[in-house]
């Protein structure tokens, strides 16, 4: 008989069993392991079946629910022309009324020399008046919207109304950013019904009404924050976020909110009466503006405050009621 | 195939089919991994011979290793042994033929036993070092005096010399 390379391999195999012990190990068990048990064999079509309905429903989704539309300025330049606008952006009025499209449910009509920053998030928009008035009209149940100033916020879930800051002259109890004095707040509502939230109070007013908030009036008490510092934190967790957090004095109940660039709220605190400190935990590094608010004060705005990834950045707050 | 015709087979063939993929070139860890996809290929093939047919399901279950063996190949970095489906089919011609030719090996075993018993002591010494101290080759080497050529000439040669022992015996039992 011819001796081939095959009878060397297997007398080199049986030699390492028979001298070497090395029996095979029994493998019934990982076999098994490795088989579904009946009843539980997985049929073929049913991941395929629910990858295509899912796949149909997608589709579906895309196709008939129209896109969430980006804030849009009417009117910019010539008639019916359409700008788009990005939230944290404000918009400044000449000497013309100038229309802004909100999420599709939201048509406000800005009026000449007024200034309004656009915020808010999706089905729950929101704008900024920091000078001049507007009229708003809002469709029922697409979402939110609110107008928020220094001396108070609207908030409407449908309706028609206008809403006005009155100016007087520097120096006065509630300085704006134009230079100009603010010394009332007059919303008059044209359809359906508004709340207006002002000094911790709220009170609504229906299609036909109107209502006046006085500057003195909205000149409660004052917060205060303290000097910006940092502490790294000694914590696998918080390698990738940080977080802007801060001791309180004197709190009442209050609401503290990360705004992003985009003027876009990313988070938020409320805290009770007696609250020692906040936190706006987990936020993604980058450069927040941090809002405290609360009944009977003027709104506390830090703006350019960075948070780095893997520290705390330390914010005190105090606030000083009206005497 | 259900799961209990799966375990009847795998407790009757399993050390068979790691012994062939062994034989054919498969180290230890490999040829455990490729034990189990052997079995699970043959529980879901479609057609696979009777439960009962010991050897019909020896034959299929070598064959179904073979390809499993023949793909790990393709898809190793570095080949164990040069493979072919050709070499493959020579490979199972020995094994049907002369390892499993008087029915399940254990002859081929027990000649070879019987053959170990009469290596002269300088051979089995060498034996002993590689199989049942796994010793490298060049330990072998310097505590032999020889080259590391030569210990793998030395151990080639023994082999043979086995193999030729092993067929002698067995064709002396077969005219028995």
């Amino acid at each position: 008989m011819r001796l081939t390379e095959h009878h060397d391999r297997l007398i080199d195999m049986l030699l390492d069993e028979v001298l070497g012990d090395k029996v095979p190990a029994d493998l019934t068990g990982k076999i098994m392991a490795r088989v579904p048990r009946p009843g539980r064999r997985l049929r073929w079509w049913i991941p395929a079946a629910a990858a295509a309905l899912l796949l149909t429903g997608v589709t579906a989704r895309l196709i008939l629910v129209p896109k969430y539309p980006e804030p849009q300025v009417l009117g910019h330049a010539k008639a019916g022309e359409r700008t788009r606008v990005q939230r944290g952006e404000t918009l400044t009025t000449g000497t013309e009324q100038r229309d802004l499209l909100l999420g599709g449910y939201c048509h406000l009509g800005v009026e000449p020399n007024s200034q309004v920053q656009i915020r808010g998030t999706k089905r729950a928009e929101s704008v900024f008046l920091t000078k001049g008035g507007m009229t708003c009209e809002v469709n029922r149940g697409k979402g939110t919207f609110e107008v928020v100033t220094q001396m108070g916020t609207v908030s409407v879930t449908g309706t028609r109304f206008n809403v006005k800051l009155v100016e007087g002259e520097d120096g006065g109890p509630m300085s704006t950013i134009a230079g100009k004095t603010a010394t009332a707040l007059a919303v008059a509502v044209l359809a359906g019904s508004v709340s207006v939230q002002h000094n911790g109070e709220t009170w609504n007013v229906i299609a036909g009404g109107s209502t006046t908030v006085a500057a003195e009036q909205a000149n409660g008490g004052v917060i205060e924050a303290g000097k910006p510092s940092y502490r790294a934190k000694d914590s696998e967790a918080w390698k990738e976020k940080g977080r802007i957090v801060g001791m309180v004095r004197n709190a009442p109940a209050f609401t503290a909110k990360a705004l992003n660039e985009k003027g876009e709220t990313v988070l938020s605190f409320k805290g009770e009466k007696g609250a020692r400190s906040y936190e706006l935990q987990w936020l993604v590094p980058g450069v927040y503006t941090l809002e405290v608010s609360a009944e009977g004060f003027t709104p506390l705005t830090v703006k350019g405050l960075e948070v780095k990834a893997g520290n705390d950045l330390f914010v005190g707050v105090e606030f000083t009621p009206r005497r | 195939m259900d799961r209990d015709a799966l375990q009847t087979i795998a407790v009757r063939h399993q050390a068979e089919i790691y012994r062939y993929l062994r034989y054919l070139g498969a180290d230890r860890s490999a040829a455990e991994d490729l034990v189990q996809e052997t079995f699970l290929a043959a529980f879901r093939a479609t057609r696979h011979p009777d439960t009962e047919d010991g050897q019909g399901m020896s034959a299929w279950l070598r064959a179904v290793a073979r390809n499993m063996f023949l793909r790990y190949c393709r898809g190793a970095k570095k080949r164990p042994i040069p493979v072919t489906p050709e070499h493959l089919e020579e490979a199972e011609t020995v094994w049907a033929q002369d390892f499993l030719g008087r029915g399940d090996g254990f002859d081929y075993v027990e000649a070879l036993r019987q053959c170990l018993e009469t290596v002269p002591p300088k051979h089995r010494e060498a034996l002993d070092m590689r199989y049942r101290m796994q010793q490298p080759r060049s330990d072998m080497a310097q505590r032999l005096g020889m080259t590391e050529d030569g210990v793998k000439s030395l151990l080639r040669r023994i082999r043979a010399a086995l193999a030729e022992c092993v067929q002698q015996r067995l064709a002396k039992e077969d005219s028995a």
